[in-house]
Order: C-alpha cells, then structure tokens, then sequence
C-alpha cells in the first residue's frame, strides 16, 4: 500500500532491494487480507497493485487516488498519510481527484480460482452423468452413465432389445421409482429363471432338497455365484473351489489334499449284473491253450473302449461270451408239462375221440374189427357160421404208460401237491383234455391267471398248437407221445411224456420268459396271501431257477436280484425278485461325471484300465452271487481311492478343481427358444 | 460517504457522575490541594484530570476493592473510612470471587462465519462508537461489579493484614508498572474512594514534585515485602529478619520507563549488542550488594572477541552477583565480577547490601554455583537463538507467534482463520524476524511490559483483568497512533474504518477516521487463539519467552 | 502451545490405518469364502472414507471453533488418503475396472491420490528451500515487489546513463534485464531447485562487465543487487505457486469424484441390491 506508484522518489542508487522482503512491516502497510476473493488487477502485469483495492463485488476501487473534500468553497486533497499525505497539485476545479487511473480488471485470488473450479467439476460431473444416462431399452450407447461393463458373450446379443431391463427391473420404472429402488433389496434372479431352468427347486442348493434337513441351505440366488458385467470373454458360469467350498462341510484346499474319500466300494454299489469272475478268467481261463485263440487279449477284447463314457460296457454275449459259452444253451432243456403216473383213467374217451381223432391203436382196432365185421358180414352173407369175436377184456384194467412225478409247473398252475397222486389225477386230467380239444389255450389261460396274459404269450411264444393236441392226444390215449422229428434246432417238441423246450441260444425269449414268469408267479401268489400257492409257486420257481437244470442254468451268469434287498419293511423270503438280463442302464448321476476315454487316450486302450482297476486276486467273488441280495458283493477289483485320481489329478499337474468332476446344478435347461425356424407356423 | 464526529481524549470520562462540585470538593481536599495547578499544561488542566481522569466511588464493608493477581489500570486515595490490605497469606480464589472470562458459545462462534462483514474493517456509524461492543475485547474493571468477603472478622483473624487509612494512595504499583496487583485490599468499614487511572495519574507523577516523591516511595515501601518473601533466598526468614533486611534494601532503577523509544532508534543505527545498553554492574566491578531484578529484564554477559556473549537474561525474581559474594564472605578477598549485567529495556533493581547477606542468607544456603561456567559447555552456536532473542526484545513476549518456516508450506490459513474470529480482518501479518528456520511473526506478543500502553490518552488499550492480554478497545480507540508507534515489534496496525458498505468513515474535516488493531487472542471466542488451530502442518505456535529460560529451553 | 506428539504417538494413526487395511482384506478374502460380496462393505467404507477426507475443507474454514487442530485433521486426511487407496483396490478387485463409467470413477480417483501424494511430498520439500534463501516475501506481495524492482532497474540504468554518458549498460539491459525483470522467470529451474536464475544473471552480468568504465562499474554492482533480489523472488514465486496451485487438480476432482461416487452408489443400489 506505500507509495501510489506515482512518481519514482525513493528508486534508484539509495534503493533497497530487500524492502519488500520480511522484517517489521512498515506501519503504513495494511494487512494482508487472504481471505478476500479479488486483489487489483495491475497484479496480472506485474505492476505494483493500487492501494485501494478492488470492491467486494469484484469491480475495480482505484480509479482515484483520494475523495477531495470540499471545504470553505475549496477543494482539497485527502490523500492519506499512508499515500503520501495532500498531493501538491490538489484536486481539479470540479471536485474529481487529479490522480486517477484507468479501472482495472481485479484478479481472483488462487483460492477464489480453486473453489470456482470446485463447483464448475462438481457440476461437470452432474452434467456428465445426466448427458450420457439413458434409460431407453437399447443402451448400446458407447459410454452410459449406467454402464457397468460390458455383459458377457452369451448374454450381451439377445438383451441388446430389451436392454438392461432384461435382466434389471429397477431399469425400467421412472425416476421416482429408479430412486426408491435405490433403497429397496431387489435380486434379478427372477429374470435369470425367465429362460434358465433346472431340474428342480431353482433357489436350493444343487436344485434340490436333500434327506437331511440340515444340508439343505438357505435359498440361494443366481447372483450368489454368478456375477456378470465382467466383459465379454468372462466365464461367468465357471465357479471357484473356494465357492463349492463355502457350503460343504469338509473343507478342503484341492482335490488331491482333503477331498473325503471315495466310497468303500468305490466305484462298484453292487454286485455286477452277470456273474463275471475276472479273475478266474484272466488268470486261469484266458491262460488256458485250448481257448488261445479265442480268448480276448486285453480289455478291450471285452470292453467297448471305442464308447467309452462314464462306463466302458463289456460288448455283449455275442462279442465278447459267444466264443467260449456260446453252446452252453442249448443243453438247457425245459419241461413245460409232463405226464405224470395216474392210478385211473379220467378221460372220457368219446371226448378224445372227438378232439383227437381215433389212435392208430384205435384206427387199427377199428379197422380189424371192420375186417371182423366185414368177415362177419361176409360169414353171415354165406351163411356161414361167423367168428366169434375176441373181446378185448383186458381193455377194462387201466395202466398209465408214465411212471413219472408231475411238474412243479403243472403242480403250481393247477394247484395240487405233487406227491399227492389222488390230488393231482382229476385236474391234471382234464387238463390234458382240454389241451386236446384246444391246443394252448388251457395252459395259456392259467399261465395268465397266475400272472397276466403277456407272461403267457412269450412263455408259450413258438408253441404251436398242433404240438400240444398230438401230445395232449397221445397222453389222453395214454400213450406216449412220439415225435415226428428230433428238435435238433431247438424249440418246443414233445417227447414221450413230457413237452419240452430247448433253448435256440443265448437269450432264448421263451427261456427268458419262463424265468421271468416264475418270478412273477411266486411274487403274485405272495400278494395273493395263499400259504399253499405261494409254496407252490416258490417250489416252481426254485425249480425253474435251479443253477444246475434246465433254463435255471441262465441264472448261473445272469444274476438274480431281490428289489427289497435293502428295505428292511418288506417282507423277507426273497420274493420280489429280478433277472438281471443286461447291463443295468447307467444310474443317473446328476452331481458327478466320469468320463473313461481321456483316461483310456492317456493310459491306453488295451491296459490302461489296469491303472486304477486294480485287481483283488484274492476276493471271494463268487460269493456276492450266493444270496439274493446284489448290495452284499465282493468285487473282482479293488475300491479306487482319491489317492489314484491324485496321481494325476494334483497340484502342478491335470486339472483338478471341483467342477472336472462335479456339477452343481440339476439338469439346467432353457426356458425359451433362441432362434425361430421357417417350418414353424 | 459518510461523516462521523472524530473522537476524543476525554468523550468518555472515568467516572461519568463526576460533577463540578465532586471536583471542587476534592480540590479542597489536602492531596490534592497540595498541588500546583499551574503546572499542568492547559490541554490537560487539573480541574479536567480530577473530571474524567478520577471518579469517586463508595465502598461497603466487605467490599474487595483490588485483588492480588488481578491486572489493574487505576490508583485508589482513601478520602474516607478505612481500608485493610492483605499481607499473608494469600486470601484463597474462592474468597476472591473470580469470574471467568466471557467467551461466546460455540454456535455463536459458527455464526461468524456467515455473518462477519465482507467489507475490510467495517464497523457500524454513529461515531464509531459505543455501539456493538460486547464482544470486543474486556473492558477495564466495572465499578458496579465489585466481589466482597463474607467474613470479614476472619479474615483480620486468620490473615495478616494492615491498615491503611484516610489519605493512603494505593495501587499505584500496578497501575503505573503495568503489573499485576500486589496485594488484596478490601474496605473495613464504610468509605469514599478517589479512584484515579493511570492516564491521570501519570499526569500527577509528571507534573507534580510530591505526587512523584510520594508515589515512588510507596511503590518501595508496599511492594518490597512482598517480592522478597517471594524469593527462596528470603523466604525462610523471621519477620525480624526480614525486617532487617527491607530496611537495608536500596532500590535502583535503571534503563527508560519508555525504553522503546531508545531501543528504535539503537536498532536503526544497528547499536542493540550489550554494550549499548544501560550498565548496571560491569565485569572487574567489586560486589558490594545482592542485585534483584524486581521488574523489567537484565541481561547478563560476558566480553568475548569485539562484543559480549550473552549467558542469560534475568526477569522478576532473579539475582546478580551472589557467587562473588559468597566467595568474597568466605574469605576469597580478591574477588570482583567476572560477568556483566545491563538493562534490557527498563529495570527495577533491589540491591541488598552484603553484611545483610552475611548476616542473615549465607549462613543457611549451599554454595551457589558460578554462572561463567555454564560457558564452558556451550558453543557459540548453542546461544544464538538467545542472542538473538535478547537482541531483539522478545524476551518481553508471553504470546509470541513462532513460525517454524520448514513445515510452513505459506498457507495463510493462519491469516485467514484470524480474520475469521475478527469479523473478517486478520489481527496480524505473516512477516517478521527471522531466525535460522524461525520466524516471529507480526503478531501481538501480549508483552510482559507492554510499552505500547504508555502513551494511550484513553486508556483504550489495556490489560484485561485476568489471563493479562493486552486488549484494544475499538469503541474507544482515537486512533491517535501512539500504541502502533510506540510497539518496538511493529504489531499494531492503524486501520481506516469503513461503514458497511465499503466507504470509509470520515470526520468532519473529511479526514478518515482510523482505529488501532493487532492480535487479542481471540479473547471472547471458544477454545483460544484460532492460529495454532487453524495451521495445517503444526508450524505455528505461541511461544512464551519470558516464562520458558531460552538458555536451556530452545524451541525445537 | 501446540505439543507436537512423540515418536510413538506419530505412529498412532499409521498404526491404525495398517489395522483397518488389514480387517478389512481379511474381510474381503473371507467373504470370498462365504458367497458373501464384499464389495459392499468396502464400497460403503470406501464412500464413508472419502467422504471424511473431503471433511478436512470444511474443517479448514472452521479454526473458530475448537474442532481439533487442523495438523491433526491433515495427517488424518494423509493417512486415510493412503488407506483409501488400499480400500479402492480391495473394492475393485483389481486396478483397472471393467466398464467405461467405473473408469471415469477410478481415473479420477487416482488422479485425486496422486495428486495428493504429489501435494504432500512439494510440501514438505519446498519450505525448507525457501527458508534457505534467507528471506520472506509474502507471495501476494510478489507482483508488488517486482514492479519496484523494476523501477529500481530502470531508475539505474537511465542514472547509469545520465551520470556516465555510456549506453552500453542500457542496451544491455534493454536485451537481456529487461526481460528478466517483467515478471518471474525461470520457473521450471525453480520447481525442481535448481539454480538456472541465478548462473543467467551471473552470466549475463559477466558478460557486459568488460565492456564498462570505472564510472560504471557501481551501477552494475546496484543492479546486480537488485537481480539477486529477483533471484529469490523467483525462487519463491515458484516454489509457493506450486504450493498454492496444486490444489486447482486435487480439489476439483475431488469433487467431481464425491459426484460420480454417488451416482455409482444410486445406481449399484438400484440394480445389483
């Protein structure tokens, strides 16, 4: 504020370049006033700022140097002490300052500039952001104020119509709304379900509800595991060990350190469908000369490794058995009806003879009595003393042509003890003659009333019914049945006193049929209640699965399973059985996935196998067939451990993070249709 | 533009109930009468001191009429009745009945924020005066608000005290050396006091022979009791002892009462080492008696090289000389002064003779220790900040504002927080002296002797009656400028005064109206002075160098 | 008096900040392991930090009320300036997000950080440089002091020219001080604490020297004294510009960056919450 800057008085020689720096501040100088937002513009230039300053508002104050007071009709000057006092040549004539200067343009102060600057990007921002914000459905826009990141591949195309309301509600409400939803919990799992879909409870963990309550977690959201907005190359589905990892108890780092263990049987849950020994087979039967040649070198010899999956199927009877058991059926002989030892003739021999026809026997007693009668006539036409005949007396004593014991079939479907002879006459009797005035249909219709009709269809399937009358004929005249032809090829034939079957080969239908027929007979008497029938029924069936005779000989491979194996509520006694025919389809397992063919790439096709089937040579594998019960089973192999999957499946080597092996959610599906096609109306 | 009337000495007097006839009644009065009103000058005539300079004032039994400790402006003469002042002990703070400062409230605080002035020093018109005063600053004393004991016959009982009577002068003491109240003095029984400020007072010493005989020798003889006892030398002694010792005591005063106005011109010439200042008792002298430093400051040094090294500074309290002495009584008969001490400004000196000391002091203290041997550990580096100090002045600061310059990144959030507290006007200017990384800002440093109160003609500066800031009073400032030329430091501004809305006040003859300003501590604002506050980087603060000994107490 | 706090008692807040960074990690890395999403609680702490850090402008104009001294809010600001650059990275997972807007926002966040670091570090470096120049000036009073200068300068030469009767200084001046004294130069040198200033101006006074009489030679002293003064006046025009300017970057998008934060927080809350 010292020395207006009019006038030079003070520069020069005497001048002390150190003034204006600090020492005691002359008492001329007013304060330094930093909080004031303008200071004299001629501070721009570097000239020395006046010492008025500028107005509060900012304008210039210095336009002159003193306010001349009038003063008994003069004007004088009232420059200040601090200025300078008076000036000499005093105010102008009319009152106005003689020293003036013209305005300046005050300056703002740094810190006016920087809280200007304040609010100018404050309100920039505001601008910024209300510029770019789009609420319109496509918001493809390049930069949005709502732009979170760019969706992922599969997402981004088909929401680019309904933009981000597709998936977030609070996207399409209006201002008011879109702010209160600020405020209120909103989840786009619902959107998500719009076109994802599972098998079952979407919000439980696995998609479904579990037996035991306590792993049944809170619901869950999509959002939980799958975030999106993280550019389009993301992977939004895959999920972290540590994610699986949050709900399941044992927790574990990675699979090749913590993860539990296998189960004990690991990975057999049951006996194996057929009775397979692998190792009486590869130790001792494949090693065997005589069957060098048709013995399978390796596993894939058996094994389909060509589709391999979760499971390496063995190729089938004909592939990988027919070899070396392909002619064990045939000797497999079934009786289906067998005439038994009667103490009395209960025929009626008229019906016979209508059904049948006269027997040779008949015939040729007829015929010689035609001669006896025609010689008769003759004799009488002479007039000649006829013959007399010969009467056959010893027509009237009865002798049944069989001495066998009826079958437990027949003793089964017509109800009748066996050993009983009085019992089992009559109706097995009239069976016969039934069968002779109608073929099959007899035995049909009590076969279907023990079960139903199709059991009866493909038990009888081939059975023709000229077969049954002749032998239903032939036992009706008491006489043995005698056979056309040897059934070299198989199929049903009589012999004697008994209809036979047998077998045409591996999976005979017919043989499978009275198998399964057995079965069902037995579990059909059970529900019936009848103690007698049920006796019956199982003796026949016992007979019939009986390892060692007949069509039971199936059930030396083929094994034979009680469904009730493992509930203990049903009634024991083994009555609610099946024939495993073929490989059982593959179990649905939802959670886990094995697939074999990359680990047969790897360890090789032939024996890689051996690599984690390791075989048990000293289980007692015969031993799991010996009951009914398919859970109780020693298996050829040994149980594979997670320590085998380690051996590859660990840190620094193959992938081992949870999701290799396991699914998380239950069969997803889509809801909606992706692409319209032309042939749709 | 607007015109105010321009104030002057006399627009508020004293005592505004002082009636002609007070006056010519206390002409008539024997101390007053004694003196020659021809000898006061005729601008300030002694009919007009005893009318605005005095009021008269009436006092019950009980009343507390000064209190040791407080910071007082006026002298008081007994015109009737009789008065008790309390020598020992000290009457306790309860009895005293101490108010505490007024300080606004927090809000109020917040307020200013958006109400203070955007107008660089606005005040409101009608004189520029009287009007919205409350929050400026503390006023001198109210009449009308005086504490009194409650039990006065206890307090004779358990207190020792003395009479004074009709015709006593006292507080004059404090009134004249800008000190603190030595004693408490209450009234025994009904009576009438001339309560004189300063300002007349002063007029009194100047102009009249008895006044000023009468008033230096009870500054000696009421005082001197006092500041002995409270030294640990005199401390310990009997009454009778002591007596002994109070009547051999000589008092010395040495140095300008108005020692600013010889220190400005020394500083200009570049004169302020040791040698330019007042001897007291010179190196080679032969000790001849204990010296005290009742008021004011000593400096005492030691000649090295072309100068004198300063050892130390002596305030209120401290002694000179005690060693010699000592070694001199003890036998060591060749014993002078190594070390000097000079005046530093103006200084009360108690020289107490040495066969009182012998008699009574040295026979019960351990050997004092020599004062040039603390020399012997410190580098010349080591002193420079006191040098420094001593050259100066800022010896006098209780509030100085010390500037760190290292951490001060040049803000002026300090400045800006000062004017926050003051309506909008920062209270001082970020320049000043500096040393190494220090700088003593332009700040009022609320001097231990505040020479700028010398000269005011109304008593508008002043100390306030506790915490003993040095506070302008802006409603009766005349902006005469004598405060803001006298200040030896430079921290009192003068100020042209604005109205509201921006035009500078301006008296009849169109002449600005101008105000004296500087730092009041932020006195009536919560928490104390804004600046440390305010300061971003712990670079400010406000240094006492009186009371810290910068002798072995250096800021860091 | 202030008391400045100890060793340990500076260690405090650090201290501190160190306990709260780490919380909040172990927080986020926990929830991981939850399917909890910790982005919310370190997005409200983030906001609530920034929010606290922005405090320090209100608390600098409130010295009148006893709020806390202002160092102490400052090395607050400081320390949990640093801690919300933990907090950032930790609620953004990495350091670029994803998403042009999330850009903007950390763009200018970072910005405001290293603005900040870069403010603090020119604060504590340049005070004590310009205390080593050995004088003050008050910078609003730079412009003033320069014009005086100035005005010395010329009142010099045209001496110089009167007294002597040679224009060989004059010209000089004319080409070189002129320049030199019409307003602060040298700025860059100064920023960084070099000396280009004062090795011009001994240079150039060099230079001219061997042409000047006796005569002359003490006007060449005098401005020579007064270019030294112009030395430091440079010196500190730009040391306490930078200090005063560097606040133009970091407050203003501080601002602009509490406006975008809580856009993102409107609209995290109304889609993601």
């Amino acid at each position: 504020m010292s020395n207006g800057g009019a006038g030079r008085k003070g520069f020069g020689m005497g001048f002390d370049p150190w003034r204006m720096f600090s020492s005691i501040t002359p008492l001329d100088d007013d304060y330094e006033r930093p909080n004031m937002a303008y200071r004299c513009g001629r501070e721009r230039r570097w000239a020395k700022p006046c010492p008025n300053g500028p107005t509060v508002g900012g304008k210039c104050g210095g336009t002159s140097e003193c306010a001349p007071h009038l003063k008994d009709g003069r004007y004088e000057c009232r420059l200040p002490k601090w200025a300078g006092g008076p000036c000499a040549d005093g105010p102008l004539p009319d009152g106005s300052c003689c020293r003036t200067r013209p305005p300046c343009v005050p300056n703002l102060t740094t810190r006016a500039v920087r809280n200007r600057l304040s609010i100018i990007a404050a309100a920039a921002a505001v601008a910024v952001i209300g510029a770019f914000l789009s609420f319109s459905p496509n918001s493809a826009a390049w930069f949005s104020s709502l732009d979170p990141g760019p969706l992922s591949g599969a997402h981004a195309e088909f929401t680019e119509d309904q933009g981000c309301a597709a998936c977030h509600e609070a996207h399409s409400l209006d201002a008011g709304a879109w702010f209160l939803a600020a405020f209120t919990p909103s989840d786009p799992t619902a959107k998500c379900l719009s076109c994802h879909s599972f098998a079952g409870p979407e919000r439980a963990a696995h998609n479904a509800t579990f037996a035991r309550a306590e792993t049944t977690g809170a619901a869950l959201g999509c959002t939980t595991c799958h975030t999106e907005h993280k550019g389009a190359m993301a992977q939004i589905a895959g999920l972290s060990d540590t994610q699986c990892n949050v709900c399941h108890e044992t927790k574990f780092s990675n699979f090749s350190s913590g993860h539990p263990a296998f189960a004990k049987t690991f990975p057999h849950r049951q006996r194996t469908a057929v009775q397979f020994d692998h190792a009486r087979h590869m130790n001792v039967h494949f090693e065997d000369a005589k069957v060098a040649d048709k013995a399978p070198k390796s596993c894939a010899g058996c094994h389909k490794v060509d589709e391999a999956r979760r499971r390496v199927a063995p190729a089938g009877f004909d592939k990988s058995c027919a070899a070396c058991h392909g002619d064990q059926m045939a000797g497999r002989e079934m009786v289906l009806l067998r005439l038994p030892e009667f103490d009395e003739n209960l025929i009626d021999a008229d019906d016979v003879l209508a059904a049948c026809g006269p027997t040779a026997e008949q015939v040729e007693a007829l015929e010689e009595r035609n001669e006896a009668l025609a010689a008769h006539i003759e004799a009488l036409e002479a007039e000649e003393e006829p013959e007399e005949a010969e009467d056959d007396e010893d027509d009237d004593e009865y002798e049944a042509v069989s001495v066998d014991e009826p079958d437990p079939l027949a003793a089964f479907l017509l109800g009748f003890d066996a050993d009983d002879m009085e019992s089992y006459g009559e109706p097995l009797q009239s069976l016969i003659g039934e069968m002779a005035e109608n073929g099959i249909d007899p035995l049909a219709e009590r076969i279907g009333e023990a079960t139903d009709e199709a059991h009866a269809t493909a038990a009888l399937a081939g059975l023709g019914p000229e077969l049954v009358k002749r032998v239903a004929c032939a036992w009706a005249a008491n006489l043995e049945y005698e056979a056309p032809a040897d059934p070299d090829f198989g199929g049903w034939y009589g012999e004697a006193t008994e209809i036979r079957y047998k077998p045409l080969g591996h999976g005979d239908p017919v043989a499978r049929a009275w198998i399964e027929f057995s079965i069902a007979a037995a579990g059909a008497a059970n529900d019936e209640g009848d103690e007698d029938a049920m006796e019956r029924a199982v003796a026949f069936r016992d007979t019939l699965l009986d390892r060692k005779s007949g069509v039971g000989a199936c059930t030396k491979c083929h094994g034979v399973n009680d469904r009730d194996a493992n509930d203990a509520a049903a009634d024991g006694g083994g009555l609610d059985l099946e024939i495993s025919w073929a490989l059982p389809p593959q179990r649905n397992q939802p959670y886990g996935k094995f697939n074999h063919a990359p680990h047969l790439n790897m360890l090789g096709r032939d024996f890689g196998c051996k690599q984690c089937h390791v075989m048990a040579e000293e289980a007692d594998y015969a031993a799991s067939f010996s009951d009914y019960n398919p859970h109780s089973f020693v298996s050829n192999f040994a149980a594979i451990t997670p320590g085998t999957c380690a051996e590859c499946h660990a840190t620094g080597q193959v992938r081992q993070d949870c999701l290799l092996c396991h699914e998380y959610h239950l069969e997803p599906s889509f809801k909606k249709q992706m692409l319209a096609h032309d042939d749709e109306p | 533009m607007a015109t105010v009337t321009r104030p002057q000495r006399w627009d508020e007097p004293f005592g505004p109930d002082m009636t002609d006839e007070d006056v010519d009644w206390l002409l008539q009065r024997p101390e007053i009468a004694a003196i020659d009103s021809d000898a006061f000058p005729a601008h300030t005539p002694l009919a007009g001191i005893l009318r605005n300079d005095t009021r008269l004032v009436r006092v019950s039994p009980g009343d507390i009429v000064v209190r040791e400790g407080d910071y007082g402006n006026s002298a008081f003469l007994i015109v009737e009745g009789s008065l008790r002042v309390v020598l020992a002990p000290d009457l306790p703070e309860a009895v005293l009945g101490r108010q505490p400062a007024h300080r606004r409230g927090v809000f109020s605080a917040l307020s200013q924020l958006w109400r203070n002035h955007r107008v660089a020093e606005a005040r409101a018109s009608r004189g520029a005066r009287g009007t919205t005063t409350a929050r400026r600053g503390d006023t001198s004393d109210a009449a009308d608000t005086r504490v009194f004991l409650q039990d006065v016959p206890a307090v004779l009982d358990d207190y020792q005290t003395a009479t004074l009577d009709e015709g006593a002068l006292f507080g004059e003491l404090a009134a004249l050396g800008r000190v603190p109240r030595t004693a408490t003095v209450f009234a025994e029984t009904e009576g009438r006091l001339l309560e004189i400020r300063w300002q007349g007072l002063r007029e009194f010493r100047r102009y009249d022979e008895g006044w000023r005989r009468r008033i230096d020798e009870n500054y000696r003889r009421n005082a001197l009791a006092v500041h002995l006892t409270e030294s640990p030398l005199f401390a310990g002694l009997d009454p009778d002892s002591l007596q002994q010792v109070i009547d051999a005591t000589l008092f010395e005063t040495y140095g300008q009462f108005d020692w600013h106005v010889s220190y400005q011109k020394l500083r200009e010439r570049g004169a302020v080492g040791a040698e330019h200042e007042p001897v007291i008792a010179n190196v080679g002298d032969y000790p001849d008696g204990l010296l005290m430093v009742r008021a004011g400051f000593a400096r005492v040094s030691a000649p090295i090289g072309n100068g004198h090294r300063t050892i130390t500074y002596l305030g209120a309290g401290d002694y000179f000389g005690i060693e010699s002495l000592y070694a001199l009584w003890k036998g060591d008969s060749d014993r002078v002064l190594s070390t000097m001490l000079t005046a530093l400004g103006y200084v009360d000196i108690l020289r107490v003779p040495a066969p009182v000391l012998e008699r009574y002091v040295f026979p019960n203290i351990d050997p004092p220790a020599s004062r040039l041997a603390l020399l012997d550990t410190r580098a010349l580096e080591d002193d420079a900040l006191t040098e420094w100090t001593l050259e100066q002045r800022f010896m006098n600061a209780t509030q100085a504002m010390l500037i760190d310059l290292d951490k001060c990144v040049r803000c002026d959030d300090c400045v800006r927080a000062c004017a926050a507290a003051h309506d909008g006007n920062p209270r001082f200017v970020r320049q000043g002296k500096t040393f190494d990384h220090w700088m003593v800002a332009n700040a009022c440093m609320h001097c231990i002797d505040p020479v700028c109160m010398i000269g005011c003609p109304t008593g508008a500066i002043h100390r306030t009656a506790q915490g003993g800031m040095v506070v302008i009073n802006d409603d009766t400032c005349i902006g005469c400028g004598t405060c803001a030329n006298s200040c030896p430091y430079g921290n009192i501004r003068m100020v042209e005064i604005r109205d509201p809305a921006g035009n500078t006040l301006r008296d009849d003859d169109h002449r600005p109206i101008h105000k004296a300003t500087k730092c009041d501590l932020c006195a009536g604002q919560p928490g104390g002075p804004s600046c440390v506050r305010a300061c971003p980087h712990d670079a400010l603060r406000r240094q006492d160098f009186h009371g810290e000994n910068l002798f072995t107490e250096a800021p860091r | 008096m202030t008391t400045r706090p100890s060793r340990v008692g500076q260690l405090a807040l650090p201290a501190l900040a160190v306990v709260v960074a780490v919380a909040l990690g172990g927080y986020a890395y926990r929830a991981a392991q939850d399917l909890g999403d910790p982005h919310f609680l370190t997005g409200y702490v983030l906001f609530g930090l920034m929010l606290g850090l922005v405090l320090l402008r209100g608390r600098k104009a409130l010295s009148v009320v006893p709020l806390g001294r202002a160092a102490f809010w400052l090395r607050v600001h400081v320390v949990g300036g640093f801690l919300g650059v933990i907090v950032f990275w930790l609620h953004t997972g990495a350091l670029w997000p994803i998403g042009l807007y999330e850009q903007l926002i950390a763009g200018l966040f970072y910005f405001v950080s290293a603005s900040g670091i870069f403010g603090y570090v020119v604060q504590r470096a340049y005070p004590s440089r310009l205390t080593q120049t050995g004088r003050e000036i008050i910078y609003e009073r730079i412009p003033a002091a320069i014009a005086e200068l100035r005005d010395a300068a010329e009142d010099v030469i045209l001496e110089c020219g009167e007294k002597t009767g040679s224009d060989t200084l004059a010209k000089y001046y004319v080409e070189t001080f002129e320049w030199f004294f019409r307003q602060p130069r040298f700025f860059a040198s100064n920023a960084v604490g070099a000396a280009r200033g004062a090795h011009w101006t001994r240079h150039h006074c060099g230079t001219v020297a061997r042409y000047l009489s006796s005569a002359e030679e003490p006007y060449l002293d005098k401005l020579a004294d007064l270019l030294a003064a112009k030395v430091v006046i440079d010196t500190h025009y730009a040391a306490q510009r930078i200090m005063k300017t560097w606040l133009w970057g970091h407050v203003p998008a501080s601002m602009a960056l509490i406006v975008l934060a809580i856009w993102h927080f409107l609209a995290v809350n109304a889609y993601a919450l």
